[in-house]
């Protein structure tokens, strides 16, 4: 039989049986339009959270934390717990590690406050902050308004009472002499001397996330001026706030008396700083540190942040780092990732349930097509129908309906995904990374789809055919 | 060469528990160019003897071969290229798809062919002009009369020019008069083409212009050609065929 033959007995077929071909090419269609619909935001989520929330190719490398390490230490008087630079030179010696970033964390609390003149109302916020070697970001900062580095040697230290005092530039800041501020309790207050010095403000690094968390849930919330990395670069003085070091909202860790003020400038934004926090250069915080959490605290980075050569390396990277002896923070990406891959599955299942209903659908349409046509099958074997050109006749038939149904399930699904984008965009409130669109209809995904569309009505069409080319022709001309 | 050959041909119909003969080692061959007509009371096989010849019912015992080919012996693929190409059914309830136009009626077996459809459709126009409804070529049959849906079928059963014609009761859904005409056109086409015309049929009219019948009765088939030859020829006795069971009024 010509292909031409067939494809024509085909095409007549579908069109004078259209009505009850295309109501079970609707359950199809709408089986195909869920599958792809689900597929394309699971892919979508998959794309903002590795791509925008935390780049899948960095891990955060911290202590093994076991209690015996931490009990030996304190048993030795000294913290242990922690990395030195043997344990970064050991990591960053690891193949597949492109990039190793020491980290330091606070080891005491701060509050800070400002923001009145940039977003007209002043901020106050728990410090949450780190600190890094300032010139790993250096390259990264275009253009900043100072530079991101250590400015303690640049400074005057000229005595002070007020800024005015000071360089342009610099602010009088009030410092202590005297042992760090935990191992006051056995010294006299009185000896311990407080001074006023001319200083530089603190370089700050913001991370993406808290800006773009500050701009769609702060700022909205409270009625805020956005900010964006253009702005942080020209507002040079209003983009200053204070630190109070030693302080906390939940009660102060240090003697008021002996707490004191630091300003900082916001000097960009940056890949490499904490997420939820902002980011120092790391002789600062060691240095607090050491003043508000005494030497012991000073020593060790908390954690290194360790960039894998790509994607695929980072399991290498993380088995190797491992067997090292060090750990893994586990991370939100790969948390997020696995919650949307585990939803992903949940609805590719329903999905497919409604796609399996319809095949079955397709089934009892296409037995009844079989007995609707008997005769004609009985008049096709005795004009020369071979059994598999009857079989054929109903599975093209099948095939023809499938494609459609998928064409149709893509264009249901891509027209539904247009109106949930418009519907989250004007009705749900900003959230950070919030996309523009929720949906990533990717060529494999739409080839999928059909495939799925075309495999199910024919397999569903599969037994009807068979049931077809196995009618005895003198009982089907009857 | 004989187109049928037949030898102890025996055909019953089971179903269940339920045996039912319909013939009985029969035998009997044909020739080319010959023009049959196949006669008998209801229920007597002849529907069951032309399935049998058209290779649509393959379940007997005995030798029945078509062009020299055992039909039961005959794979799916081989079998189907016979029916397509040796062989041209005309029913009595014409079997013509609604759907399809006339022209297209009669070009379905060239689709099982694998043929161009180019040359398929040339011919179905000139067959159907042959058969006298070449004015409805591209009407669907649901809106031409019983009479000019037969022509149809018989066009569609001459496209891949066949050896053998099988019909069956090809009249009995027509009128006399259209009956007449159809019969004349199997007559035309036996004369002129050369195609061997076998007709069951209950049609006293057509049984007469036949040459040679064939009589089914209990299981048995009485052959006026052999007949012919046992006693002396006897051209009269086929008019005397009493008229079997349902004959057209
Ligand atoms: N598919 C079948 N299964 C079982 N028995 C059948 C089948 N077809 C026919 N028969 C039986 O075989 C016998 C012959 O039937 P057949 O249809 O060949 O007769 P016929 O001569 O064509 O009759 P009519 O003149 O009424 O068309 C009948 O007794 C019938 O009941
Ligand atoms: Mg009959």
């Amino acid at each position: 039989m010509t292909l031409v033959g067939l494809t024509r007995v085909v095409g007549q077929n579908i069109w004078r049986n259209s009505t009850s071909l295309s109501i079970s090419a609707i359950g199809i269609a709408a089986g195909i339009a869920l599958f792809g619909l689900f597929l394309a935001l699971v892919e979508q989520v998959r794309n903002v959270v590795e791509g925008d929330i935390v780049p899948i190719d960095q891990v955060e490398v911290i202590p093994l934390s076991s209690d015996l390490q931490r009990l030996a230490g304190s048993l030795f008087g000294e913290d242990t717990f922690g990395l030195s630079d043997d344990d970064v030179r050991t990591i960053s010696r690891i193949p597949g590690v492109v990039e190793v970033l020491p980290r330091m964390n606070y080891k005491f609390s701060g509050v800070s406050y400002g923001g009145k003149a940039l977003v007209g109302s002043e901020i106050r916020v728990e410090t949450i902050a780190d600190g890094i070697p300032p010139e790993q970001v250096a390259e990264e900062l275009i253009n900043p308004p100072v530079p991101f580095e250590d400015r303690r040697p640049l400074q005057s230290n000229r005595r002070c009472r007020f800024d005015t005092d000071c360089p342009r530039g610099e602010y009088c800041e009030v410092r202590f002499d005297g042992p760090p501020a935990p191992e006051l309790a056995d010294t006299d207050p009185l000896t311990i001397r407080r001074y006023r010095a001319c200083a530089l403000p603190v370089p700050t690094l913001l991370s993406r996330y808290l800006l773009e968390f500050y701009n769609t849930v702060f700022a909205p919330g409270h009625g805020y001026v956005q900010l964006n990395e253009g702005l942080l670069r020209v507002a040079e003085k209003e983009l200053q706030f204070t630190t109070r070091l030693g302080d906390s909202f939940m009660g102060p860790q240090v003697v008021r008396w002996r707490q004191r003020n630091v300003r900082m400038q916001i000097t960009g934004v940056s890949e490499k700083s904490m997420d939820l926090g902002v980011t120092f250069p790391i002789e600062y915080v060691r240095d607090w540190n050491d003043e508000y959490a005494g030497t012991k605290g000073a020593a060790r980075y908390s954690s290194v942040s360790v960039r894998a050569a790509s994607k695929e390396d980072v399991s290498d990277v993380i088995r190797l780092v491992r067997e090292k002896g060090f750990d893994i923070k586990s991370r939100i990406a790969e948390q997020v990732s696995s919650m949307v891959e585990v939803l992903g599955i949940i609805l590719l299942i329903i999905s497919l349930i409604v796609i399996t209903i319809a095949g079955f659908n397709i089934m009892h349409t296409f037995l009844m097509l079989v007995l609707e046509r008997r005769r004609e099958i009985g008049l096709f074997r005795a004009i020369g129908a071979t059994r598999a050109n009857i079989r054929n006749v109903f599975l093209l038939e099948a095939a023809f309906i499938g494609l459609l149904s998928g064409v149709l399930g893509l264009l249901l699904a891509y027209s539904s995904s247009l109106v949930f984008d418009t519907m989250l965009i004007t009705q749900v409130p900003q959230f950070p990374y919030k996309p523009a669109t929720f949906f990533d209809f990717r060529p494999w995904i739409v080839a999928t789809a059909i495939g799925f569309a075309v495999v199910f009505t024919v397999v569903g069409a599969f037994l009807p055919s068979l049931r077809a080319a196995r009618l005895d022709p003198v009982r089907a001309l009857q | 060469m004989a187109l049928i050959e037949i030898r102890d041909l025996t055909k019953e119909y089971r179903l269940a528990n339920l045996v039912t003969p319909v013939l009985e080692r029969v035998g009997f061959s044909v020739d080319e160019g010959e023009f049959l007509s196949i006669i008998g009371p209801s229920g007597s096989g002849k529907t069951t003897l032309l399935n049998l010849l058209g290779g649509l019912d393959r379940e007997y015992t005995g030798s029945l071969k078509i062009a020299d080919k055992e039909m039961k012996a005959l794979s799916d693929r081989r079998i189907s290229t016979l029916r397509n190409r040796t062989i041209g059914f005309i029913f009595q309830s014409f079997h013509l798809l609604e759907h399809l136009t006339c022209v297209e009626n009669v070009m379905l077996p060239y689709f099982f062919a694998g043929r161009p459809t180019k040359e398929a459709q040339a011919r179905a126009h000139e067959l159907l002009g042959k058969v006298g409804v070449a004015d409805k070529a591209e009407v669907r049959p649901i809106y031409i009369s019983g009479g000019q849906k037969q022509r149809v079928a018989i066009a569609r059963a001459l496209i891949m020019q066949p050896k053998l014609l099988l019909c069956d009761e090809p009249t009995g859904n027509l009128d006399r008069e259209t009956g007449a005409q159809i019969v004349d056109l199997f007559r035309e086409l036996n004369k002129d083409l050369g195609v061997t015309v076998l007709v069951v049929t209950h049609d006293e009219r057509l049984s007469r212009v036949a040459p040679r019948i064939l009589r089914l009765a209990d299981r048995r088939i009485e052959d006026t050609r052999t007949a012919a030859e046992d006693r002396v020829p006897d051209v009269s006795s086929t008019s005397s065929v009493p008229p079997a069971g349902g004959a057209d009024a």
